[in-house]
């Protein structure tokens, strides 16, 4: 049950950036599924820097992919960040061609006499701050609802539509890359690892989105929709 | 016409090449190269013709190539499923088309993992997938290539009828086509189904030739296959062609040093697809 949730948290934080990304980004930000496994292989790298690595890398990338897509429309820009994806995953296995799939220990801990990674409930823990976070931002800043609302209205009345975009892209791809490198010790890592907890996060955003493009609803139902969805898929396999 | 004629000349030109080579490496390059661009082929009509951006041609593709290996009494519903998915995917509109059906070949893709059939007590599929009889490298080379030249020709003619000039009417201004009485979605079904049909034959060759199926036939990399191809080498009919030979060649002649070279080039060519687009649509006007 502990494990569900903490699985839950983690979809659910993915499926608002995805969603977060494709409101105010205007693009189905699918270099999320190699960001996501860059932070796993800078883990490899180097477990004492990963986290600050992460962010840094995946803001890094994030920016980049935020520039190249700037004037696109959303099929295009989904596509160019498709490109970034395969790039990043190529890049990955061209250089850790000799050790293709990495298995790390992780310590765990028990909790109502179920087994959980140490890293699990790390990842949780931060990322259900960073929700909190954000949700706090949501509600305070008019702008970001205002772009997320009618992009175009918002740019008419001088808000720095840019400058939101950037920010948002940079700093989701941020911590997408941290969790990526928080939950690498929980998962064999591989090039293409990221792809099924993207394709996740998507089907979760789009059944979250259905809920309309009233303020926060539509992230804080990403929670109880991934609960749903991580419990249903334990009981069946 | 003079251009349509070069087109011909080129595609005859490279069909007939492996003939006189007569090397089974450069024989069975050519087999892949054409099965691959009878896919993109059914893509490019999708795309040009129909006005639908598709990022799951793997889907037809792939399923056809199962349902053989199967049982060749599930082509059809097989065929039928790839066009009901289509339509359903095509109900989020034509600016959502292009991600929507990306994520449905990706979802296909990993539950194609779980496809199994038990017989006397044996399970096959999963990971490993399934076989069939291969009919020969000789033998599926030239099947591909005349089922290639058979619908790039149909394609070219389909475009001079009568249904060809409503689909294209339908792609430009939907409701501009229905008020002059063109039943609009009718005309996408057909075309869905043209594009499909070829996809489900360039799968059947794919399982002749290779006489195994494996849920690598539903991958990102053939998904994307198709809109990569005809991306590389402009905005012509021949262009998915093309592009699939430079693909499958780059691809086999690099697989002793670095064997993602093809994967390399996707991305490049994703990233740049924007610019890469109004640069054909320019050089074509």
């Amino acid at each position: 049950m502990i494990s569900v949730l903490l699985t839950a948290i983690f979809f659910s934080f993915f499926a608002s950036a995805v969603l977060l990304n494709y409101k105010i980004g205007r693009l189905l930000n699918l270099s999320f599924a190699s960001i996501f496994t860059l932070g796993a292989y800078l883990y490899f790298f180097n477990p004492t820097a990963a986290a600050l690595l992460a962010l840094i890398s995946g803001c890094a990338v994030g920016a980049v992919v935020s520039t190249a897509t700037r004037k696109l429309s959303i099929a295009e820009a989904s596509i160019v960040s498709l490109g970034f994806a395969i790039a990043i995953e190529e890049f990955l296995r061209i250089l850790y061609r000799t050790s293709y799939f990495l298995v790390m220990e992780s310590s765990y801990v028990e909790i109502i006499g179920e087994a959980v990674s140490v890293h699990e409930i790390t990842n949780g823990a931060v990322l259900a701050l960073l929700f909190l976070i954000f949700t706090a931002i949501h509600l305070s800043r008019r702008e970001l609802k205002f772009v997320e609302d009618d992009w175009e209205l918002a740019e008419m009345y001088g808000v720095d539509t840019s400058r939101i975009r950037l920010l948002t892209i940079s700093i989701s791809s941020g911590f997408i890359c941290l969790s990526g490198a928080i939950l690498a010790p929980t998962q064999s890592v591989f090039p293409s690892m990221g792809w099924s907890s993207t394709v996740t996060a998507v089907i979760i955003a789009s059944i979250a989105a259905s809920a309309g493009n009233a303020g926060v609803k539509k992230y804080l139902l990403t929670l109880p929709v991934a609960i749903a969805y991580t419990a249903i898929l334990r009981w069946l396999f | 016409m003079v251009v349509l004629k070069g087109d011909f000349a080129v595609i005859l030109a490279i069909l007939l090449l492996p003939l006189f080579i007569r090397d089974s490496f450069v024989v069975s390059t050519a087999t892949l190269a054409v099965i691959y661009s009878i896919l993109s082929l059914s893509w490019f009509f999708m795309e040009k013709e129909a006005g639908w951006n598709s990022l799951a041609h793997s889907i037809p593709f792939g399923i056809a190539a199962y349902a053989i290996a199967i049982n060749p009494a599930l082509i059809i519903p097989a065929f039928s499923l790839s066009i009901l998915l289509f339509t359903a995917i095509s109900f989020f509109g034509r600016d959502k088309f292009v991600f929507t059906s990306f994520i449905i070949a990706i979802v296909l893709w990993y539950l194609s993992h779980y496809i199994t059939l038990s017989l006397n007590g044996k399970v096959t599929g999963g990971e490993e997938g399934f076989s069939f009889q291969s009919i020969g490298l000789w033998e599926s080379y030239l099947l591909s290539s005349s089922v290639l030249l058979i619908f790039f020709t149909s394609f070219l003619l389909l475009r001079r009828t009568g249904l060809g000039l409503k689909i294209e009417a339908v792609r430009d201004d939907e409701i501009a086509a229905r008020s002059i009485g063109i039943h609009a979605f009718k005309v996408r079904i057909v075309s869905f189904t043209i594009s499909v049909f070829a996809a489900t034959v360039a799968g059947i060759c794919y399982l002749l030739y290779f006489g195994h199926v494996s849920p690598e036939i539903f991958s990102i990399e053939v998904a994307l296959l198709p809109f990569v191809a005809s991306l590389i080498a402009g905005n012509r009919w021949i262009s998915p062609i093309i592009g699939c030979y430079i693909i499958v060649i780059v691809s086999r002649a690099f697989s002793g040093i670095l064997p993602e070279t093809h994967l390399l080039i996707y991305a490049a060519v994703l990233i740049l697809s924007p610019k890469l687009r109004r640069w054909w649509n320019a050089s074509t006007h």
